[in-house]
């Protein structure tokens, strides 16, 4: 019973590893102030790229360089169109979104001569599962933590590296700072439009990993729309978690649990239609009451805001003093 | 000002259509790039859908529904607001009016084909109008993101779409996932030679109208466009733009609903969706072209549905993948939404008539 339920509890963090990346790479952009909507173009690119160039050079690293670069390159054209021609970024995300899925079909079109998948023609490197030494005999932890991915161990590690890079690095500081209100940080001398691409960036080179687990470390090819909608899974994440790079982890966690629980059910259940629809319900459920929750604590400032500003001047302050969100 | 006026309309007319024809020339350049036989396959992208009835016919096929859709996304989008629940609507509502058909013990069986797919229509259209609620209601009374809530709602009922259809709508003698067959009194039938072109269109060009009505000549038309424009100057004129936001949005997922009504119920013979149809986000991309003003809706419409069949008949007749031309989507939608594009010519036209306007005031004085 209890290699049972730890080889389920490996298959949720196997699972829940391409949505920890793309939240945290929503995390980012979204301290900036920013939806990140793009996501599925940047791990569509990087999935791709990433095997092609492992498969032709027969190196690792090389695949995993030039799979976050082509990320890289997809978000700086994304950021070119947003930020310098001034087309909606919500509207050019999802044209990226539609086009990368086009032009990645196209790529493995023109190079394999096939529209489904790369695993005939380019014999991709992966990233190898690591066995930790000491951790591998625990009796229960060693099935659950040893043994996993390398991508997967990179991904508990990323929590950190955003954590960090948001809260303990000036990059951060002025990231957050843009975020919260970008007037104000340009008046003291950044330049929201670089931070903004910045983020972008360095969210598409979080991206690319989750894009890259999926086609260089779960699997060895490239399926077309390898992404299956976990880009806007983790996007949804980082929005439950209020852009806090710990609890958009947790929240990826609870939606590899629940993708995992429908996996095993299957074998079960005929109708396992509905339970794909439950982690969705839930999750809008989860939104809906997570937006009044903030909506109240907003008031909620606001209110004790005003309270101190009539202490202060001692006269009343007008009722529609509004949070800058709102 | 009417000068000013007028050189803005003429910068985005402009906009739209060298954007259009930077796309479409850049589309066909990369097509002799890589084509084999690049006059050939040149030939079949540009009048290649013209060339049989049945093209043409895929052509007006996929025209009816974006007429609709992109009427709907023009409310959602001319508001400022990402409501994308347009995709999840087209999949969800014509299931529910599936489930009506089927599920009234014959009642509907009987009835003359103009009064089904009246309840039919009435029916998408409510559920696509009560669906599109949820994202306006996270978003203007709980302050939150209602192009999360859509996306996410999207799969959902996608999901509880093709649950409804298994449990209770599934025709078990065929051997993929659908519903039994609809009875001929509740279809929209082919116009001519058994193609796609089917009786929707007059359902599309009536939505077309009314959208044309209720966006330029009605009070909530107005307001909503008021409401784009500038929320303060509608918020301190006495508008009430949660309400202005609220309609445009339940407006536009009523469209919705019934682009999928037409579509479902005119393409096909039996309720078959497995996947999202990707209606929605085109009705986005045609209200994009269309500049969010219903009035050049149908151009767009068809521009993006003769894209999609070229690209069709393009697939068919050369090496050239389909997918080749969702690329050059990504071009289009640069250049024709792209507030920078033309903006400094725009802006020196702008300034040198001010300054005449300027001078002739003072030499009258």
């Amino acid at each position: 019973m209890l290699t049972q339920i730890a080889s389920f509890l490996f298959s949720v963090i196997r699972i829940s590893t391409p949505i920890m990346f793309v939240a945290l790479c929503a995390v980012i952009s979204e301290k900036a102030g920013l939806l990140n909507m793009a996501a599925e173009s940047m791990m569509l690119m990087s999935a791709l790229i990433g095997v092609i160039f492992s498969a032709i050079t027969q190196s690792l690293l090389i695949g995993l360089i030039a799979g976050a670069m082509s990320s890289v390159l997809v978000t700086l054209f994304l950021c070119f169109a947003t930020f310098v021609m001034k087309v909606d970024l919500y509207l050019m995300s999802i044209a990226m979104n539609l086009a990368l899925s086009g032009a990645t079909v196209y790529i493995m079109y023109m190079t394999t001569g096939v529209k489904s998948n790369t695993a005939a023609t380019f014999a991709s490197k992966t990233m190898p599962n690591f066995i930790i030494p000491v951790i591998q005999d625990i009796p229960f932890l060693g099935r659950l933590i040893s043994g996993h991915n390398g991508f997967t161990y990179i991904a508990f590690l990323m929590v950190f590296i955003v954590w960090f890079l948001l809260y303990r690095t000036k990059i951060g500081l002025r990231i957050r700072a843009v975020g919260q209100n970008p007037a104000a940080a340009e008046s003291v001398g950044i330049n929201p439009r670089l931070i903004y691409t910045l983020s972008f960036c360095m969210a598409a080179v979080i991206a690319s990993l989750g894009g890259m687990y999926l086609s260089m470390g779960y699997q060895s090819f490239f399926i077309r729309d390898i992404t299956g909608g976990r880009g806007f899974i983790g996007m949804s994440a980082s929005t439950i978690a209020n852009a806090n790079p710990a609890i958009a982890a947790v929240i990826s966690i609870m939606f590899g649990l629940a993708e995992a629980v429908t996996n095993y059910l299957k074998i079960y259940i005929a109708d396992t239609h509905l339970l794909s629809a439950l982690p969705y319900m839930i999750m809008t459920v989860l939104i809906l009451l997570l937006s009044a929750v903030r909506k109240r604590g907003r008031e909620q400032i606001a209110r004790e805001n005003k309270k101190r500003l009539e202490q202060q001047s001692g006269s009343a302050v007008p009722t529609n003093i509004k949070m800058r969100d709102e | 000002m009417k000068r000013v006026a007028r050189v803005e309309f003429l910068f985005e007319f402009l906009r739209v259509i060298l954007g259009l024809a930077i796309a479409y020339l850049f589309t066909l350049l990369a097509i002799v790039f890589v084509a084999e036989n690049p006059l050939e396959a040149v030939r079949e992208f540009a009048i290649g859908p013209f060339l049989t009835t049945r093209r043409f016919g895929q052509i007006m096929g996929k025209f009816i529904p974006y007429l609709i859709s992109g009427c709907g996304m023009c409310f959602i989008y001319a508001c400022g607001r990402f409501n994308l629940i347009g995709e999840g609507i087209v999949n969800f509502a014509p299931c529910i009016a599936a489930l009506a058909l089927f599920g009234t013990g014959g009642l509907m069986m009987n009835l003359p084909l103009p009064l089904n797919l009246l309840i039919l229509l009435v029916i998408c259209a409510v559920v696509g109008g009560a669906v599109a609620s949820v994202p306006a209601f996270c978003r203007e009374t709980l302050g939150g993101n209602e192009t999360v809530v859509s996306i996410i709602m999207n799969y959902m009922l996608l999901y509880l779409s093709m649950y409804l259809l298994k449990r209770f709508l599934s025709d078990k003698s065929q051997s993929f996932l659908c519903s039994k067959p609809f009875p001929d009194n509740a279809q929209f039938h082919s116009l001519f030679a058994n193609s796609n072109f089917h009786s929707g269109i007059y359902i599309s060009a009536i939505c077309f109208i009314i959208a044309c009505v209720v966006f330029y000549r009605t009070g909530i038309g107005q307001k909503i466009r008021i409401s784009e424009a500038n929320v303060s100057f509608a918020q301190y004129s006495g508008i009430r733009s949660i309400a202005a936001m609220y309609a445009a949005q339940i407006i536009g997922g009523v469209f919705m609903g019934i682009a999928g009504c037409v579509d479902v119920f005119g393409l096909y013979t039996r309720y078959q969706y497995s996947a999202l149809t990707n209606i929605g986000m085109d009705g986005l991309i045609v209200a994009v072209i269309a500049r969010k003003k219903p009035f050049f809706i149908p151009f767009a419409a068809f521009v993006l549905a003769y894209i999609r069949t070229s690209a069709v008949v393009l697939n068919l007749a050369t090496s050239i993948p389909y997918e080749f031309v969702n690329m050059m989507q990504a071009v289009l939608i640069l250049f024709v939404a792209a507030q920078g594009f033309l903006e400094k010519p725009k802006n020196r036209i702008i300034f040198r008539i001010s300054r005449e306007i300027e001078a002739q005031k003072k030499e009258g004085v």
